[in-house]
């Protein structure tokens, strides 16, 4: 498969990141062309011709600094995955279906999807919880195109979307949130969610009954419900049973019936609201020093330096934990910046990259992400 | 489904509900994978040449891109503009059933719900609005004894402040 040109060296998210609890934000806007049927309905001819379209006005935009274009078809699927997770958007824009097409700065930091689930999505990473700034900056992409070209908009939906449950601002917003001493507290076991029909909330058992651990006594925490409504809380599986890598994803429930400042703001509330009941129960876990977790990080540890094969899953739990034991000043030996970029490096394209595997294979990938993590463990050890 | 799978579709790629089964399809040199859900009408068509269209066709389909109401009801994916307008009462039920939209909005049906930016609307995010969210935050933040968040807060309100007022000079100059 001839590949059209090559990723560029980016600044990765949670690169340098020292981030503790709200490790980052995406922010993302759901636009599509009028007149045109939406990508679902849309021949190759016209989706080529959309992309071609988005290109050309990128190409000219002064809100777009460099405009680097992959086309879906032409791409080996590690560099699609690759973008995907660099961005952090979902499964949905792997596929090479064509006149898909990703579009991305020079630093990395945006990235234009065409003809994915709408005709344009703009995506953006924000790590300093700047969520008006991330915003704006997608905002003046959006200008931009909707100088050359009339997005398909109606009174009472606003924005159109192919999934109505993205019309109006066409706003998602992802706070992500790492909360280890919630989970293992069990703290969110009660918690009166309204994606909780949904998604079943439940204790968090798996990780810690692969710890031969028992939690049953932790006592549930339940939040205040004015802070949910209009929120979703899930996890990167897209369930809260068992949140892998104890990351909490914050997502708004409401695009249609809510300003964009409105959005922004509850998701901020929400996250915020996490961080200070995290930071509470951190401090609880480590003024009592309590020995339940000093054994679940020091088994995370031995796990990290003598595995030789290890998935996704298993990997993300483990180095959760041993984040949470270097925030909590009782592990030595690894930095937490080099502990944040796992979150990423992990993964099975940006490891795939790393290793310079062209195709997936399962245990190669499970073999290579045991090697890398015991070089980045080597010198980790608690105090 | 193994579950600890992580790195799969999470939805179906058509319809957006959990998928159940994972679709390769291979046409010459491009592998296309689907993630679908166990109900998924295009599943049923690409796997036993299930028509789309059921066999007596509803009296509603949209002229642009040929979706039938019959589909909307399966939960594919719009496919036009147009839609909006044929399938609008369906739209409707389906946002208030789902609760996708606040609840103040369920009893003020047909009526127009959209309230954030509009088309050819330059300005990016209403400032006052940004700095009352800012504060708001704060605030929440003071209550819970979160000092090192407040601080973060505390410095992204300066900013903002120093910046309309910035705004303002400009204005007066002009």
């Amino acid at each position: 498969m001839e590949k059209e040109n090559k990723i560029p060296v980016f600044e990765r998210p949670w690169e340098k990141n020292t981030n503790s609890i709200w490790l980052a934000t995406t922010v993302c806007l759901h636009r599509n062309i009028n007149k045109f049927n939406f990508p679902q309905r849309l021949d190759h001819e016209k989706r080529r011709l959309v992309s071609d379209m988005i290109e050309g006005i990128l190409q000219k935009a002064k809100s777009f600094s460099g405009v680097n274009i992959f086309h879906a078809d032409q791409m080996a699927p590690v560099d699609r995955d690759f973008l995907s997770e660099h961005f952090l958007v979902f499964e949905t824009a792997r596929n090479s279906r064509q006149g898909r097409t990703f579009i991305t700065d020079d630093q990395g930091s945006t990235l234009v999807l065409i003809n994915a689930l709408d005709h344009i999505e703009l995506h953006t990473v924000e790590l300093e919880q700047k969520l008006e700034k991330a915003l704006e900056k997608l905002v003046a992409i959006e200008n931009d195109v909707e100088e050359q070209v009339p997005f398909a908009f109606s009174n009472q939906f606003g924005y159109l979307s192919s999934d109505p449950a993205r019309c109006g601002t066409g706003l998602v917003v992802n706070a992500y949130v790492h909360v280890p001493a919630l989970v293992y507290l069990n703290k969110l076991k009660n918690w009166d969610l309204d994606e909780s029909r949904e998604l079943s909330l439940t204790s968090k058992t798996n990780s810690s009954a692969c710890l031969g651990i028992d939690q049953s006594n932790r006592s549930p925490l339940v939040f205040p419900g004015e802070s949910q409504e209009g929120l979703i809380f899930t996890s990167l599986q897209g369930n809260l049973d068992d949140p892998v890598g104890d990351l909490l994803i914050v997502r708004n429930r409401w695009t249609l019936g809510v300003k964009e400042e409105t959005i922004l703001s509850s998701v901020r509330s929400a996250a915020l609201n996490l961080v200070s009941e995290e930071k509470r129960a951190r401090e609880k876990i480590k003024n009592e020093h309590d020995e339940y977790f000093v054994d679940c990080i020091s088994r995370a540890i031995g796990t990290l330096q003598h595995s030789f094969a290890m998935d996704t899953s298993e990997a993300l739990r483990t180095i959760s934990l041993v984040k949470f034991g270097v925030e909590l000043g009782w592990v030595k030996g690894v930095p937490v910046e080099d502990v944040n970029e796992l979150f990423f490096d992990c993964r099975r394209a940006h490891l795939a990259r790393r290793a310079k595997i062209e195709v997936y294979s399962r245990p190669e990938l499970n073999k290579e992400r045991a090697q890398y993590l015991r070089k980045i463990f080597s010198q980790a050890k608690i105090e | 489904m193994d579950k600890k799978e992580l790195e799969r579709p999470l939805e179906c790629s058509e319809c957006k509900r959990p998928i159940a089964i994972s679709y390769t399809e291979v046409i010459g040199k491009n592998v296309t994978r689907f993630g679908m859900c166990e109900e998924c009408p295009v599943l049923r068509s690409k796997l036993y040449g299930q028509t789309l269209h059921p066999e007596s066709p509803t009296s509603l389909c949209c002229g642009a891109c040929g979706l039938t109401l019959e589909e909307v009801r399966m939960g594919a994916s719009l496919g036009c503009p147009l839609c909006y307008e044929i399938f609008a009462d369906e739209i409707t039920k389906e946002l208030i059933q789902l609760e996708r939209i606040p609840p103040k909005y369920a009893k003020k049906q047909n009526s127009q719900w959209h309230c954030g930016r509009i088309p050819g609307q330059q300005q990016e995010l209403d400032p006052s609005l940004k700095l009352l969210a800012l504060q708001k935050a704060l605030s929440d933040t003071l209550g819970r004894e979160d000092y090192e968040q407040a601080a973060r807060l505390r410095d992204q309100i300066r900013a903002l402040e120093k910046e309309k007022k910035k705004g303002q000079k400009r204005g007066k100059r002009k």
